[in-house]
């Protein structure tokens, strides 16, 4: 019931506003309406329609989702100093971090599942109704690691009503689904961890089997040094190959 | 349970009018091999009507298994290959692939300067000579390899491709969802991937399939050399093998001692590409002058 009442007010919440504001939620929904537009389209033609071809059959959608996911494990990165370091001035802004957060990671879900060829087959990966090769695959492991984290996301939010209401302080909360995050695994476990690594790739393009190699010819010709990928680290992964890595993406 | 939740997930995603028996069978249909005898009888005749009605030809479609004591390997004589392509032209005629946007070639035909083999970051893809072999150049096809470990099987999220018994890897391209996961994972570049519905000429039809080799695939599904499976389980030799002008191509039996492949294996300077990823590719090149 009281998660109905949290609801209800944020759907008010969305729909007051300013002039300004009012002109930006427009121009966002012609944003959504011609994206769906050209989904329609990508759906009823192929993923041709996208330009990729066989050299590079991970383009933008994909791109875009690590982006995405990094976007969101920054935004939780305000835990720490808030509530490791107690750190006060910041506590208030982790509401913000982790809205950001929740919404970076439902895009970046979207983005995946916009990436997939027959989308009409995803029951398919659901876990007992399909077939998801859990622990082989890293592409589950980032299914789970996703949307584990995205439900982890919306429960810290509904913790957060109350700071926005009333000021309240829920460091217990906060620290408990900090823990949980850590416990998860996957990147945004390394993500939180390597604070002065701001980004690095994903689970998915670092671990999987082929990267070092079916990458590095790609990269190498586009003129990247062979210190992009993890597997011909040199130096062990220093400050300067943020850069390449940037650069790569 | 597990029926009934599928059949709503089914109705809610496909819609009730728009929707004949036969797609919602499709849908709805299980991995091949998790399939029973039955099942896969079904299925064959199902996927056969689809194809009359859609094609306007009658496919023959063998779900065929694997036989025992036999693991497939294949032999290139690099020395011997001129770079003419004839194995890519009967590979796409053999296989059913896609003719036009895009074109589709299981085998890629890359080109080495002589004296740089092992460099294979000087292999061109795109070349296009009056006439071959040009002097100063070989050749080197490059196709799926058929890896003993293969590090697309072990990446794809549903298990939608897997390594035969009898050692060739093999996509239920009813099952695959199209994430190309298996396509970057790929050492070897040995995986192309339908990006739109798939053009043949319905009198280029090759009309004898195997499930899961040569019949005719859909849009967003990835595909692959499959050693022609509808052939080699028939005691026939891959496409390629009987197009190849210089009989560069060889083909047998791993696990039979006399085969060619093992006498090459014994006998000539074998390599396999990029052996230090441990993938135990059963794709051996070798120079026999």
């Amino acid at each position: 019931m009281e998660a109905w009442i949290f609801f209800k007010r944020t759907v008010r919440m969305v729909f007051v506003g300013t002039k300004a504001y009012y002109l930006w939620c427009a121009f966002l929904l012609a944003i959504i309406g011609a994206a769906i537009t050209f989904y329609t389209k990508q759906l009823d033609a192929g993923l041709i329609v996208t330009n990729m071809r066989d050299q590079v059959s991970w383009g933008l959608y994909i791109g875009n989702f690590t982006y995405l996911v990094g976007v969101a494990a920054a935004a939780v990165l305000l835990v720490i100093p808030a509530y490791i370091y107690h750190f006060d001035p910041i506590k208030e802004i982790v509401v913000l971090g982790e809205l950001l957060a929740a919404s970076a990671i439902i895009m970046a879900l979207m983005f995946v599942l916009a990436d997939l060829g027959r989308p009409d087959r995803f029951w398919h990966i659901i876990p007992f109704i399909g077939i998801l090769s859990f622990p082989n695959s890293l592409l589950a492991w980032d299914v789970t690691v996703l949307n584990g984290y995205l439900v982890l996301n919306t429960i810290v939010l509904y913790s957060d009503q109350d700071v926005l209401r009333q000021g309240t302080d829920q460091e217990f909360r906060h620290s408990a689904c900090f823990t949980f995050h850590s416990l998860g695994g996957g990147h945004p476990y390394r993500d939180c961890f390597s604070i002065q690594r701001a980004r690095r790739p994903t689970l998915l393009e670092r671990l999987h089997p082929g990267a070092p190699f079916s990458g590095q010819r790609l990269l190498l010709r586009a003129g990247h040094g062979p210190d992009y990928f993890p597997g011909f680290e040199k130096d062990g992964g220093d400050e300067n190959q943020e850069r390449g890595a940037f650069q790569g993406r | 349970m597990k029926m009934m939740s599928m059949g709503a997930l089914a109705a809610l995603s496909l819609g009730s009018s728009s929707c004949t028996q036969a797609q919602m069978e499709e849908f709805l249909q299980k991995r091949f091999r998790e399939m029973t005898e039955a099942e896969k009888k079904e299925v064959i005749q199902r996927l056969e009507e689809t194809y009359l009605r859609k094609y306007g030809k009658k496919f023959g479609i063998s779900a065929q298994p694997a036989g025992y004591g036999v693991l497939w390997g294949y032999g290139l004589d690099l020395s011997r290959c001129i770079g003419c392509r004839r194995c890519v032209y009967a590979c796409v005629k053999e296989n059913n692939q896609s003719r036009i946007n895009p074109q589709l070639q299981w085998i890629r035909v890359v080109r080495l300067k002589k004296g740089s083999l092992i460099n294979l970051e000087n292999a061109e893809h795109y070349y296009n000579p009056e006439t071959v072999p040009e002097p100063g150049f070989m050749y080197m096809p490059v196709q799926c390899q058929h890896c003993e470990n293969p590090p697309c099987v072990r990446v794809c999220p549903v298990k939608a491709t897997w390594k035969e018994p009898d050692g060739i890897v093999v996509v239920d391209y009813n099952w695959c969802i199209g994430c190309r996961y298996c396509m970057a994972a790929c050492p070897y570049k040995g995986r192309v991937f339908n990006w739109s519905e798939p053009n043949i000429p319905a009198d280029e039809l090759n009309t004898d399939v195997h499930y899961l080799g040569n019949r005719p695939r859909m849009k967003n599904v990835v595909e692959k050399c499959t050693f022609c499976v509808q052939r080699v389980r028939n005691g026939r030799y891959p496409a390629c093998v009987e197009a190849c002008p210089t009989g560069a191509r060889k083909f047998g039996n791993l696990l039979d001692p006399s085969s060619e492949i093992r006498y090459l294996i014994e006998n000539k300077r074998v390599f396999r590409l990029k052996e230090d990823l441990n993938t135990e590719p059963k794709f051996y090149y070798f120079f026999s002058a």
